[in-house]
């Protein structure tokens, strides 16, 4: 009976015994009845007994390896950091590039509208008692009291030759507001007198003469033609004194400006080193 | 220090560590790589190459058997050096000394701890099994010797050439069958127990 390629296969699984379940229990029943496929088995056995006696051939040298053999592999992982650091510096850069040109342009440094807030700062760095002097009608209160006209006018004259001295035109409004005052009440402290003189005449208590002195308030207003209605008073969201820049020292700016150059530095130095790098392994 | 230990600190970068992996096991590396490549120098090559590839790939070896792993990068190696060879044949057909002349004398089978006719005897043996050998293809050698020579099973082979376990099967025992009528032109080399069995 000829052997198989079939045949050679499974003598060749069984002497490993990698031959399994039917396989096997067949090729075993007829091992024990076919002379001629136990002498194929003898002879792969005996081949894969000299295969397997093959000598050892020891190693000729040691096969150790030395950094200069995987050394591409440092060399690599050093030049892709030096490429990663570039990259990071170059985002740095960028970002305090937007945070310094675009903080400006948000702010309305340079926007040609000056924004409310802009306004405001400035009303903030006027002396407090001409900013008072602008939004509330404290003047219209100094007249209608008389007895403190004299003080007051004193403290007014003060504020003029101050409002003349600075000449902005906020401070100009405010001294054409003082004088119409001035001249109300020069007005009113005549008028006044004549007054005075009659009551002291009639004995009035000072009472009542408090009470000359409101209707006073009264006439006073009355006697001021050109004086125009309050307006609604605006409610203004002050700054705080922290979020107020001051004009003198800036040192945002400095700091953006050290930045910039250190990480546009750290951009081209490690872009060099890279390259150097790479240049050297190739 | 144990295999995992000395893997854990390769992949560091301890090369020293690794060293202790390469001399444990370049025995067995040349081995295989001599027995598929068929010659020292060639044999040599690949199994640097197959070192220097295993501590580059470290990191893929995901446990499991070392052997196996390894072995399949040797078998990988060999089978590029192979090429290489094959492209550009620069293996000498007699051994030659450092400078490049070939030996008149026989004093390169000289062996230092073994009789000269024992050495010659072994070697020979060894020269007829490797002589059986070339003459397989590449992959079909490659399968033999890892069962046959490194002792793995079908399994473990399949997975080292990337083959189903039948291609396996099926081209071992053609491989066996081969050898199997090569060996008989040998026949006087071989020990006397395997004589017997050529003459049935």
């Amino acid at each position: 009976m000829r052997i198989t390629d079939k045949d050679w296969i499974q003598l060749s699984a069984y002497l490993d015994d990698e031959l399994s379940g039917k396989e096997l229990e067949q090729l075993q029943k007829r091992l024990k009845s076919d002379s001629q496929l136990q002498a194929a088995l003898e002879e792969l056995n005996a081949t894969k007994q000299i295969l397997k006696s093959a000598p050892q051939i020891p190693a000729p040298r040691r096969f150790t390896l030395t950094p200069e053999m995987v050394g591409w592999k440092e060399k690599r992982t050093i030049n892709r950091g030096y490429r990663l650091a570039a990259a990071l510096m170059s985002f740095l850069l960028i970002g305090v590039l937007i945070l310094d040109f675009g903080g400006i342009f948000f702010t309305g440094a340079m926007s040609a509208v000056p924004s409310q807030k802009s306004f405001e700062v400035q009303l903030e760095s006027m002396p407090e008692s001409a900013a008072d002097a602008v939004e509330e009608p404290a003047l219209m209160d100094a007249a209608a009291e008389p007895e403190a006209v004299a003080g007051e006018d004193l403290e007014v004259t003060e504020h003029e030759e101050v409002f003349a001295a600075e000449d902005t035109p906020a401070e100009e409004a405010l001294a054409v507001a003082v004088e119409a005052a001035e001249e109300s009440l020069a007005e009113g402290i005549a008028g006044d007198e004549q007054e005075e003189k009659t009551l002291d005449a009639d004995g009035t208590t000072g009472a009542n003469r408090a009470q000359v002195g409101e209707g006073d308030l009264q006439n006073t207003q009355q006697a001021l033609p050109t004086q125009t209605p309050e307006p609604a008073p605006v409610v203004i969201d002050y700054l705080s004194k922290e979020e107020i820049p001051d004009p003198d020292s800036s040192p945002r700016l400095p700091t953006l400006r050290i930045l910039e150059i250190l990480f546009g530095l750290g951009v081209i130095g490690f872009s060099a080193a890279a390259w150097f790098k790479r240049r050297k392994s190739s | 220090m144990d295999l995992k230990e000395q893997i854990r600190k390769s992949l560091k970068g301890d090369l020293n560590s690794f060293n202790q992996i390469v001399l444990e096991y370049q025995n067995l590396v040349y081995n295989q790589a001599y027995r598929m490549m068929g010659e020292g120098a060639s044999a040599e090559d690949a199994a640097q190459e197959a070192f220097i590839s295993a501590y580059k790939k470290l990191h893929t070896y995901r446990g499991g058997s070392f052997k196996s792993w390894l072995l399949r990068i040797v078998s990988n190696a060999c089978y590029d050096e192979f090429r290489r060879r094959k492209r550009q044949p620069i293996a000498p057909l007699f051994p030659e000394d450092k400078n490049g002349n070939e030996l008149d004398s026989v004093s390169w089978l000289e062996g230092n701890e073994e009789k000269p006719e024992d050495y010659v005897l072994r070697s020979e043996l060894s020269d007829a099994i490797q002589t059986c050998l070339d003459r397989l293809e590449f992959e079909f050698r490659t399968i033999v010797v890892l069962v046959d020579l490194q002792g793995m099973d079908y399994a473990s082979a399949a997975k080292v050439i990337d083959r189903p376990l039948g291609t396996v099967k099926s081209r071992l025992a053609r491989a066996r069958r081969n050898l199997k009528d090569c060996l008989q032109n040998f026949r006087e080399l071989l020990p006397v127990e395997f004589r017997q069995v050529g003459e049935v």
